[in-house]
Formats: structure tokens, sequence, C-alpha cells
């Protein structure tokens, strides 16, 4: 695929995804899998922008694999927090 | 850490012109110390939201209802699009069109200049819901994460303005164009901050 199509198509799911976003946010349905959708969805877009638009694919391995990450940590977040916040609220004396 | 480029895997990406280096670092090594510095604080800033609802579930449940998800979708899709248009900037001068090049840039900048636009439009409308900084925890989340991502959108549009400026001064080539690229992936990491952000304070459960 050329580098022009590769950034058409990016374009297009991001756009896809973000109204994907909306309908979500529109009818605000709890439960885990909308959560997981959630997540799944903004780990997508980032890593669109990062390996299209940023061109991190292919570049240096260090940059690629911290700014990946960052694109992982607040999709991953979203599930952990969902799945076991009140857990993690049990551990606030740690920071007291 | 390597910068330098390695041969290609195939004939085909030897003579894409389009195609960047394998293993290079974007732009210069300066930009991406801004950029890493802006992730990081992103980073704390958001481990900062997730402490918060979890310890107030209740507040960021029904925090999202109070906010206009016409705003924020609005200020993805002109993140998304002004990225997108940045991106094509780039490619076009790599394929050594510095005229086309300009143009998808003003188009970025005309389509990024709503962002500030639409913030300004979000924020005076949510004043009038009785939405301050002064409120709850999901309130005062929502205002210094999204007021810090405004600051770096602001900064973009000021380097956006530049590269504009160097652009039609004929400053790039197809073969010197560093500068274009250290503006663009700053553009494109706070597209990818502003992805992340639109989740928590609009879309949530």
């Amino acid at each position: 695929m050329t580098a022009l199509r590769k950034i058409d198509l990016a374009w297009a799911l991001l756009v896809l995804f973000t109204l994907t976003g909306v309908f979500l946010g529109e009818f605000r349905q709890g439960g885990f899998w909308v959560v997981l959708v959630i997540a799944l969805v903004t780990a997508l877009k980032g890593r669109l922008v990062i390996d299209v638009f940023m061109e991190l694919g292919e570049a240096s391995p260090v940059l690629r694999r911290l700014v990946r990450g960052f694109g992982l940590l607040v999709p991953a977040l979203i599930l952990v927090t969902y799945l076991w916040g009140p857990l993690l609220a049990r551990f606030n004396w740690l920071l007291e | 850490m390597s910068a330098a480029a390695t041969p290609p895997a195939s004939s085909e990406e030897s003579t894409d012109a389009s195609s960047p280096a394998t293993g290079r670092i974007p732009g210069n090594r300066a930009i991406w110390v801004g950029i890493l510095a802006e992730l990081t604080e992103f980073t704390l800033m958001f481990l900062v939201y997730f402490f918060a609802r979890v310890n107030h579930p209740q507040m960021f449940h029904e925090g999202p209802r109070r906010l206009s998800l016409l705003a924020g979708s609005a200020n993805t899709l002109i993140m998304v699009s002004s990225s997108y248009l940045v991106a094509r900037a780039v490619l076009a001068m790599r394929q050594d069109r510095p005229e086309g090049a300009l143009r998808w840039l003003l188009a970025a900048f005309v389509v990024g200049a709503g962002y500030p636009v639409v913030k300004f439009l979000e924020v005076r409308w949510n004043l009038e819901q009785g939405l301050t900084g002064g409120g709850d925890v999901f309130q005062m989340s929502y205002y210094y994460l999204t007021f810090n991502h405004l600051v770096h959108t602001g900064w973009g549009l000021l380097g956006m303005a530049w590269v504009v400026v160097r652009t039609w001064m004929g400053a790039y080539d197809a073969k010197n164009h560093n500068g274009l690229v250290a503006f663009a992936s700053y553009w494109h990491a706070t597209d990818l901050v502003w992805l992340m952000i639109f989740p928590l304070f609009y879309v949530m459960p």
C-alpha cells in the first residue's frame, strides 16, 4: 500500500472510530462490553496516529515503544479501573 | 538509539520516494525531548484522573452527561483532520511538491484553528450550565486536563504558522524538510493526547 493510501485510510478509520465513540457517548449504555469497545477504539485510534501519521512504525525502536506504550496506557487503565476500581480504591492509604 | 537509515526491505520500498527511512528519528532529537516531556506530563495527569475516578465513581459516572458531547466530538474530528492534512503536507514535500505542501499546511491551519474556537464556545456553554473549575473532582480534572491540552494546541498552532511561513519562503525541499517533520511529529503527538482525553470525559459511562 502506498504512503498516500495509508494516510487516507487512516483518516477514514479515525473518523469512523470517532463516530463510534460519539454513538457510545450519546446512548451512554454501561457494561463490560461497552467499556471494552471504548478501550479498543481508543487503542486503535492511537495506534493509527502513531504508526501512520507519526510514521513511528518504521522509526527508531526506542521511540516507537515509548509512544506505543503511551497509546496503550489510557485504554489499559480504562479496563483495569472498570474491572477492579473498588479494589484499587482500597489502596489509598499508600498515598497518605 | 541510532538515527542511521537501514537498507529498505524490498525494491518496491526503495523506489517509493514517499516512504521515510527505516530506524530514523522523525524530525530532530530536540523536538522529541519536547514530545516525550509532553507525553510524560499527560501520563501523570491520566494517573491522577484514574486515581480520582476509582475514588469518586459516581461523580465520574454522572460527569460526562453534563458536558457537551457535540463540542468534544467536533474537536476530535478537528484534531484528526488537521493531523491528516499535516501528514499530507509532509508527503507532498517528500515528493518534491512544495506548493502542494503549502496548500495542505494552510488547510491544516484553518481546520486546526477551529479547535480553540470550539473550546471557547464549549467553556462559555459550560459556565452557563454552572460547570466551573471550582466544582467537583470530575469538573476539576476536566478543566485541568483539557486546558493543559489547549495550551499544547496553542503552541502547535504557532509552530504550524511558522512552518507555513518557512514553506512559503522555500526553506524546505524534498531532501531537506526536517523542520517540517519535527513540527508534524509534535502536532500528531498533540492529536494523540486528545484521542486519549476524549473518551475519559465525553464517552465513558
